[in-house]
């Protein structure tokens, strides 16, 4: 008697054990399943496919080696692409952080209408990506947009400038755009990063005698350097795979000023329908992205 | 000194508001716009919100002939349904790699954060191909299911650090009175991570809603066409209306915005991450 109950508890807790140690993986079943189809396959789909020759018409597809990635390193458009992607990255990542730092050290301090300042800075993250690009695409107009108005009025230019059909002009212009767009949400990551530093410790250094500026310099920056570095990576994931706004505003031009790897990619897949290459340039990006992802991974992940 | 501090609050609160001023000004030159002439867009200076209001603007991008309203319930129908299937799968996914040790964890994690670097231009194409063998293209659900993609690796990632962020010892002390690890979820877990659930929720709906690029590969027919289509439409279309395109952009807002407001106690809260101190 004693025997059986001790041998039923062992198998029930052979099998609660059993349980426990499935559950995880049957709660992560419906994204293994995601995982699989919508990323696994398509990117065995362009990994595989950048070695082919694959006609549109009827998906027919010659295997032709390296081809793909010869004719896409070698083609004119591959060194300008690719630094113009890396450079148009670099300033909006830089104007992004920069102005969304800022926004954030006034929205965690101490001000009257807070919670409505901070609701108000969150709107343009409410738009419509292709209604910001079209409203931008009018206030950049180059014969009536109101900032060649203002900028007149206020005496900062003396004539009209066109600055989507002016090709250094227009860069900027996709690049102020893109982080107009930004700004809500990178300011809000960096707001959360500065109510979570320690108030006691500003309290302290404050008894200690440190100004502002010190305590900006040796509590905020040290407190807050982790959050930057993965927002860093993060939004410069986000970054390098803008396509909506600079699509919408300038398509790419002029004279392909503003075409990243992204529209790049775009032009070659659905109106060049040049798959193979479509492919090698997408395999560039995911080998570039890699390695932005695992810094991310190793911030986020390894120091948890 | 209190003098002080308060003469600093308020010009850190003037100068800000004029910087808020500044930085949502294109939204206010959007509904200034909207409410105009087609002759009176381009005069010089520009008026702001000069009588008579033009709201046949509205009537015309609403029940006119191109009609902005079908696309709008699509797409809010689309990312309604993308955002849901997000926080379902999200949520038991997240939990599972919040709550548990398992082998795995690691690997998952890694494929959680893999995932999140590939944009909609990447794998619209072979998402395409996929859809192709399935026989889903042109219908909402092949939308909802590329935009869940999308959407997932960041409502995933979100929600594991809203979970991870309330100490399981709470959950733990249910056990011990006898509940479920199911009752712990809804009893203790579901409603300190309220502002979080609903902020992941917007944060997908947001990018779903925003999605250009899967609705223009793969939908032909117009009644599934969404708003970002629609918006293009109008620009090829009506090449120099702006006043008819400003006032469809005001619209598509509109969706975004009465969630917002809707959820406005939670969000500052869940964008914060401060789901457990109250």
């Amino acid at each position: 008697m004693r025997h059986s109950l001790k041998s039923q508890n062992k198998v029930s807790s052979n099998r609660a054990d059993f349980k426990k140690r499935f559950q995880p993986y049957i709660l992560l079943l419906p994204l293994f399943i995601v995982v699989a189809l919508l990323f696994g396959y398509p990117i065995y789909r362009i990994i595989s496919g950048s070695f082919f020759k694959i006609a549109i018409i009827n998906g027919e597809m010659n295997f032709v080696g390296l081809e793909n990635f010869k004719k896409v390193f070698s083609a004119k458009f591959f060194l300008p692409t690719l630094s113009l992607t890396f450079r148009y990255a670099v300033v909006t990542v830089f104007l992004k952080l920069s102005l969304g730092f800022i926004m954030a050290l006034f929205m965690n301090s101490d001000m009257y209408f807070s919670k409505f300042l901070k609701f108000m800075s969150l709107l343009p993250w409410a738009m419509q990506q292709v209604a910001v690009a079209v409203i931008w695409k009018w206030i950049l107009d180059g014969n009536y947009g109101y900032l060649n108005f203002y900028l007149q009025k206020l005496g900062l230019i003396h004539e009209n400038i066109s600055f989507l059909s002016n090709p250094g002009m227009a860069f900027f212009a996709a690049s102020f755009v893109d982080t107009w767009l930004g700004l809500p949400m990178v300011s809000m990551i960096f707001m959360a990063g500065l109510s979570n530093i320690n108030s006691s410790l500003y309290e302290s250094a404050k008894i200690d005698g440190a100004g502002v500026i010190s305590r900006f310099f040796h509590i905020t920056c040290p407190c807050i350097k982790r959050v930057f570095l993965v927002t860093l990576t993060l939004v410069g994931i986000w970054t390098f795979n803008s396509f909506n706004v600079i699509f919408v505003l300038t398509g790419g031009g002029p004279m392909r000023s503003t075409e990243t790897l992204m529209l790049k990619i775009y032009e070659q897949a659905f109106s060049k329908f040049n798959l193979g290459a479509a492919y090698a340039l997408s395999s560039v990006v995911v080998i570039i992205l890699f390695i932005f992802t695992m810094l991310y991974y190793k911030l986020e992940v390894e120091e948890d | 000194m209190i003098l002080r501090r308060k003469i600093f609050k308020a010009i850190r609160t003037l100068f800000y508001s004029v910087f808020v001023f500044i930085f949502i000004s294109p939204i206010f030159i959007m509904l200034n716009t909207s409410l105009k002439k087609y002759e009176d867009i381009t005069k010089w200076p520009p008026t702001w919100f000069r009588a008579p209001l033009e709201w046949v603007n509205y009537k015309t991008v609403l029940i006119g002939e191109k009609s902005i309203l079908p696309a709008l319930l699509t797409s809010f129908y689309v990312s309604t349904a993308s955002a849901i299937i997000c926080l379902l799968i999200g949520i038991l996914a997240a939990y599972a790699v919040a709550r548990y040790k398992f082998k795995l964890r690691k690997t998952v994690l890694l494929i959680i954060i893999l995932t999140q670097m590939f944009s909609e231009v990447i794998l619209a194409s072979p998402i395409y191909i996929v859809f192709k063998n399935l026989g889903l293209l042109d219908t909402k659900l092949a939308l909802i299911i590329a935009n869940v993609a999308v959407c997932l690796p960041m409502s995933l990632w979100l929600l594991y650090s809203y979970i991870k962020d309330i100490p399981i010892t709470l959950e733990e002390a249910a056990w011990m009175d006898g509940a479920t690890r199911l009752e712990g979820v809804r009893f203790i877990l579901a409603p300190l991570i309220l502002p979080g659930l609903l902020t992941t929720g917007l944060f997908a709906f947001i990018r779903a809603y925003g999605d250009l690029l899967f609705a223009r590969t793969f939908i032909l027919s117009p009644e599934n066409r969404t708003v970002a289509m629609a918006l293009t439409d109008y620009q090829s279309l009506y090449k120099t209306t702006w006043e008819t395109q400003m006032a469809a952009s005001v619209i598509t807002m509109i969706p975004t915005l009465i969630i917002f407001i809707f959820i406005q106690k939670f969000l500052i809260k869940g964008l914060l991450g401060d789901s457990i101190k109250g």
